[in-house]
């Protein structure tokens, strides 16, 4: 017995020691945050509240991704930081022949790949070549390789690429070094939009890096990537061959984890970051005022709505009843008072308020023209009118909000129970029948009316089920119209035509907000959001 | 003993076979579409052929039975597979964030019994007394405040700038730096702390009134060297099971102190997993969880014979 404690003394000496030494080790892979400031008068440090999954351009699904990777990688086109317009990138510019089906970009000359420890380049300069190599990349149909055939699906036999009929991709060619031509199946005005997000990525990168590239990304852009620890911090730092001289003027970027507003908060107020983009839920108002002088606020890309299931149930072939509830909900009320101006009320349609064809009629706030409808579509007074349940996705950011529009349908006579479920369950279980009215949002990618029209009202692919022929033939013709004031025309037909058929309430149109602290200079943001701010032009004047 | 410690460690086969399963079995019972899940964002803009072609590459279109096979044969061979999301195999994830798990672990259980075991000494000592009674009611403070609350406070009372002097930073993990590491530690150690106090207590009364403490006493030995020689050590034994279970709490159950001070730890990482029902990291992080717990058990039971010499084991 006197061996087996000596035994375990030794055993919980040994745990003791090997703590100590794991203290002692002290940086588990050492701190570039704090070495980087300290080393660096241009660091910037910017929050996200959550870590990229990976950092692979070919299956970028999230914006915590697009975040990082939009400042490593480049496009042929990019959105102008202050218009959101679509404008050069690595292409210097581009022909459209008048059919509107091949376009011809001319590559910018000179860009260079980024140096990257273990990769050895036979050609650094980005040649027509890369690019197409980099698209029938995109263009796979492995999921493993790409989840973004859809970025280049226009162009001519992409699909039989995509499905493994092909083993070229038609329409890409490379007439030469530095051009590069690419011809649609037909024309197609959302496709140069879609480029953006298209980047080159060097082949060489790809294969030597092997599984590592997806945590290593290696492009052409103003930063280049140095280090990333999960969870905790991403360290990019500046790009010393960037095509674009004096840029990037910033020396080192680092993303610093913060999953908590209210640390966020902490860490704002402290000078530990640089720029400010949550506040806990209930606090926007006191943040602020708080930091009055640093926040800056402008119209989003997301509306949330309240979705009708158009298939079955109390909604179906019942209007009035739909338009009973758009006319009961109060949504100044919501988003100005209750969540002290999180969002814009909707008072239009179903298109966030920067598109073209976003000015249509709403429908206002007025009960008793509500307690009419429901009278009209056969429950007056709310009478023979079932309990509808309301499903929405536990979230703090818009819990006060259910209760609210629940007591203001009670006001007109409609009674509704709260359900809440989790995001992935309740994002499976909202398309089923019985799901009949539900929270629900979108945000488009840019501002153009096919970015909601396309995906939330095309062919019932929206969880309401929403299908009207009539509005399916408009948007194919809107997508085939390079006329963009032909093509605004016919969006704002298409979007009376759905706000007449009444598939949502409309509830809020999003707000991009935040706070930058006075040194930041050039912190550009535009709708889209915070996550597109081309990070190539900040500097800091301390 | 070496016999005792063989037997334990055949037991703990079984065990963490049931574990695989019902983390199994639990996981393919969640609600919700894995694949939605998996594809995240994108999932809403994809066609059907692409999600189908996803399903198919993580084996998600396979009867439940074969995926139980396949992820026990791989576990078996001690691969834990790769996450459906991260890109990383389950094998890195817990790599890089159990390292700092456990230096969370080590920091917080170090205040947790630097501050909980004398408390409940001197309180034991000091019974009826004012200082019993206010020791107990900051052991209660302790266990009833909510962990995000200390965090909020601490935040505001002991980082830097609050006084003009450098104090400690708000968050983060800092490359492993013992500064970053005070705030968490104190906080997830004064929750922890709280507990080991008031069980030390009344572990201490109850040994008091032994024979052999009274024996001790009348041959005259000083009163704390018949506490801290005689009392304590045997009173020592249920301190030490609480401090075994906590060890189950501080590896996963640390996930909001994780969270509010931005620590890349095990419990941030398993939580993210379950709500994206990356079930590979589920599995992975789970099981090893309950590894360590295991070991962490039969090293506590051994550990009582060391408190304790009248506890043997044949």
């Amino acid at each position: 017995m006197k061996g087996a404690r000596a035994g375990i003394a030794v055993l919980a000496g040994l745990v003791l020691v090997g703590s100590c030494a794991l203290f002692a080790g002290g940086p588990v892979g050492g701190s570039d945050v704090a070495q980087a400031a300290s080393r660096s008068p241009m660091t910037f440090r910017y929050p996200i509240a959550a870590d990229p999954e990976h950092l692979n351009p070919f299956r970028s699904t999230t914006v915590a991704t697009r975040r990082i990777i939009n400042n490593v990688y480049e496009g042929l086109v990019t959105f102008d930081p202050k218009t959101s317009q679509v404008v050069p990138e690595l292409a210097e510019r581009w022909e459209i022949s008048p059919d509107g089906k091949v376009y011809t970009f001319h590559l910018r000359k000179g860009v260079r790949f980024q140096a990257a420890p273990g990769v050895t380049y036979k050609d650094r300069e980005v040649k027509a070549r890369d690019w197409i190599w980099s698209f029938k990349m995109f263009l796979s149909g492995d999921t493993a390789v790409s989840e973004h055939p859809e970025y280049l699906e226009a162009v001519k036999g992409a699909k039989a690429f995509t499905e493994g009929k092909a083993k070229d991709v038609e329409g890409l060619r490379a007439l030469d070094d530095y051009t590069l031509q690419i011809t649609l199946e037909a024309p197609n005005h959302r496709f140069l939009y879609d480029l953006v997000n298209a980047y080159v990525v060097p082949q060489e990168a790809y294969e030597q890096l092997g599984a590592q590239f997806s945590n290593h990304p290696v492009g052409t852009g103003p930063f280049v990537f140095k280090e990333w620890r999960r969870d905790d911090h991403i360290t990019l730092v500046k790009n010393p061959d960037y095509w674009q001289k004096g840029y990037p003027k910033l020396d080192v970027l680092t993303f610093i984890n913060v999953p908590d507003p209210n640390t966020q908060v902490f860490q704002y107020r402290q000078g530990e970051l640089d720029v400010l983009l949550d506040a806990p839920p209930g606090q926007l108002a006191a943040v602020k005022s708080e930091f009055a002088g640093e926040y800056h606020e402008l119209p989003g890309l997301n509306v949330r709505y309240l979705g009708f299931k158009w298939t079955a149930g109390p909604f179906k072939d019942n209007r009035a009843l739909r338009l009973a509830f758009n006319y009961a909900i109060n949504k100044d009320e919501l988003w100005n008072v209750l969540m002290e101006g999180a969002r814009y009320p909707a008072d239009k349609g179903v298109l966030p308020p920067s598109m073209p064809a976003a000015d249509v009629e709403g429908y206002p706030f007025d009960p008793e023209r509500a307690k009419q409808l429901l009278a009209e579509a056969g429950y007056p007074g709310g009478k023979g009118l079932p309990e509808i349940t309301y499903y929405y996705y536990a979230s703090s950011a818009t819990e006060p909000t259910h209760a609210a529009i629940q007591e203001m349908l009670r006001r007109v006579g409609i009674r509704i129970k709260l359900k809440s479920e989790d995001n992935t369950t309740y994002w499976s279980h909202i398309g089923e029948d019985e799901v009949a009215l539900f929270l629900s949002g979108w945000s488009a990618d840019f501002e153009d009316p096919s970015e909601v029209f396309n995906f939330l009202f095309y062919k019932g692919r929206d969880d309401t089920k929403y299908d009207n022929p009539e509005v399916d033939k408009l948007i194919d013709q809107a997508t085939a119209t390079t006329d963009p004031a032909k093509r605004n025309a016919l969006y704002k037909k298409i979007h009376e035509m759905i706000l007449a058929d009444v598939p949502w309430v409309p509830l809020s149109y999003s707000k991009v907000f935040y706070w930058v602290k006075p040194y930041v200079h050039d912190f550009y943001v535009a709708s889209a959001g915070t996550y597109r701010t081309p990070m190539k032009y900040v500097w800091l004047e301390r | 003993m070496l016999r005792y410690v063989i037997r334990r460690l055949a037991l703990a086969i079984p065990t963490l076979w049931g574990v695989f399963t019902v983390i199994f079995v639990l996981s393919y019972l969640m609600p919700g579409d894995p694949v939605r899940a998996v594809m995240g964002e994108s999932y809403r803009r994809a066609d059907p052929e692409t999600i189908a072609r996803v399903c198919q590459r993580l084996g998600l279109d396979d009867p439940w039975y074969v995926q139980y096979v396949r992820f026990l044969g791989r576990t078996a061979r001690g691969d834990l597979g790769d996450s459906y999301v991260l890109e990383q195999p389950v094998r890195d994830v817990i790599g890089y964030r159990f390292p700092r798990t456990l230096q969370l672990m080590a920091g917080g259980m170090l205040v947790a019994v630097a501050v909980g075991l004398p408390a409940g000494i001197v309180a034991a000592e000091r019974q009826y007394t004012w200082i019993d009674h206010t020791l107990m009611l900051l052991a209660l403070i302790g266990v009833a405040m909510p962990v995000f609350w200390q965090a909020i406070l601490a935040k505001m009372f002991l980082t830097q700038d609050r006084y003009g002097v450098a104090l400690f930073p708000v968050a983060g993990y800092g490359g492993g730096e013992l500064i970053y590491m005070v705030l968490p530690s104190l906080v997830l150690g004064t929750h922890l702390s709280a507990t080991i106090a008031r069980i030390t207590r009344s572990s201490m009364l109850e040994v008091r009134s032994q024979p052999y403490i009274v024996t001790a006493s009348a041959k005259g030995l000083s009163r704390w060297r018949v506490v801290l020689r005689h009392q304590l050590k045997n009173a020592l034994v249920p301190v030490v099971t609480v401090i075994g279970l906590d060890v189950g709490y501080l590896m996963g159950g640390s996930v909001v102190t994780e969270t509010v001070f931005n620590w890349p730890g095990l419990g941030r990482a398993v939580v993210a997993a379950i709500m994206r029902r990356d079930t590979p990291v589920i599995l992975g992080t789970l099981l090893f969880g309950s590894l360590i717990f295991v070991t962490v058990n039969l090293l506590i039971d051994l550990t009582y014979a060391l408190v304790n010499p009248r506890i043997r084991y044949e």
